[in-house]
């Protein structure tokens, strides 16, 4: 049975690549030539972190578990000195819990939807006819799609976005780079290794032909792209993953997945669709996770990228499906006390 | 409203100066189709990789 789970994620998973390609290839390309008078200082210009800084990290993704376990306000009440990065998504909730990051990683191109992490000026153009954000875990306000909370996150990036450095990837869509500006982040590029630069007709080649600046790998997602930007631009060695599901709750109905109807028209019916999502233990609680072809895929990417790592994560998202032995899994005031 | 409803329904004993003009409603698109659309725009939702051999890249260098 699970042989036969794993071959139909692995069909469905192995097509994943050519569709990213096809679907933001000349889009990534047109927002880095449009980045490009923007792109003064890239993430081989950031300063030197001071030796508290430069010893540990946590890096706030924005999975499920960052809400359940209300790690945000955890890490606030533990004083912890150490670097804070966080991705796009869960920038909004660490500064609104009164904890502001070093760094804020982005990648996604998405021409309308990014810019809402940072507050939208074109609101309620962007939203219309989008059900991207009542579908976010981390913060439910998010999923509300409200005005006055989108007036209420430009007000607060303004007043705290000069406090974190922005890693802003070149395939960025420019109404989130114009926030970005505004809010006064101190930006610092770099591109995104979106396949081999040595292959025929590279796009990272040619990403890297319009601006010569670093690349990093990113396994598909922003939380694993932040990983990279510690382990191998920061190289801080221990590094805690906070909101790392690459997964669901088991009480999570399957038709509330991100790609539940999408599973339907690849499989043509119902029939199959159970081997489509894959249980998980998490061994510190024995709570039930599971994934499905999309996560199992950036999982997988990042377990395989994880293979080049030379600094030490652990997992404290205290829940999901990355469980790996080269990666503990503690809690995350374990952690913490584990750095001092 | 269709046009054939419509020309049954203005038929009458008398003609009218300005003859009403229905037009064909535009045909929404099949299920199945906006699932695939669904389908590319999310499962290609995220930045993809494939190259799988480092981490970072700066041209020549490494």
């Amino acid at each position: 049975m699970l042989d036969t789970a794993v071959k139909e994620f692995e069909n469905i998973v192995e097509k994943i690549p050519q569709i990213g390609i096809k679907v933001h290839g000349q889009r990534i390309l047109e927002h880095a030539r449009l980045n490009l008078p923007d792109m003064t200082k890239t993430i081989k210009d950031l300063p030197v972190l001071d030796s508290v800084k430069a010893r540990s990290a946590v890096i706030i993704s924005a999975g499920p578990s960052v809400r359940r376990q209300n790690s945000i306000q955890r890490i606030v009440e533990s004083k912890y000195k150490g670097t804070i990065i966080v991705t796009d998504g869960s920038y909004a909730a660490s500064i609104k819990a009164g904890l502001f990051p070093d760094f804020m990683l982005t990648l996604d191109p998405h021409p309308t939807r990014m810019v809402r992490w940072v507050g939208d000026h074109d609101f309620e153009k962007h939203t219309a006819n989008d059900d991207y954000f009542t579908r976010q875990d981390l913060n439910i306000e998010f999923r509300q799609n409200s005005i006055q909370q989108n007036e209420e996150h430009i007000i607060l990036v303004n007043k705290h976005g000069h406090l974190t450095k922005a890693i802003v990837a070149s395939t960025a869509p420019r109404n989130l780079v114009a926030r970005l500006k505004e809010a006064k982040f101190d930006m610092y590029w770099w591109h995104p290794l979106v396949d081999d630069p040595y292959a025929p007709q590279s796009l990272t080649r040619k990403l890297y032909a319009i601006k010569k600046i670093p690349c990093m790998n990113t396994g598909g997602t922003v939380g694993v792209a932040a990983w990279v930007f510690a382990n191998s631009i920061l190289k801080i060695p221990t590094i805690g993953l906070v909101g790392m599901d690459f997964g669901y709750p088991a009480e999570t109905p399957i038709e509330k997945t991100q790609t539940y109807y999408e599973l339907i028209e690849h499989l043509g019916g119902k029939e199959e669709l159970e081997q489509c999502f894959i249980e998980y233990e998490f061994p510190l609680t024995k709570e039930k996770f599971y994934t499905d072809p999309t996560y199992f895929w950036y999982r997988k990417n990042f377990l395989e990228l994880f293979a080049y790592s030379t600094t030490k994560a652990y997992n404290c998202t205290e829940g999901g499906t990355l469980i790996d032995e080269r990666i503990p899994c503690v809690t995350l005031e374990k952690f913490i006390n584990h750095t001092k | 409203m269709g046009v054939d409803m419509a020309e049954e329904l203005l038929k009458g004993n008398f003609k009218v100066k300005n003859p009403v003009k229905v037009e064909k409603q535009a045909k929404s698109e099949p299920v199945h189709e906006q699932l695939r659309k669904r389908a590319l725009a999310s499962l290609g939702g995220s930045m993809v990789y494939m190259e799988r051999k480092n981490l970072t890249w700066d041209g020549e260098k490494g």
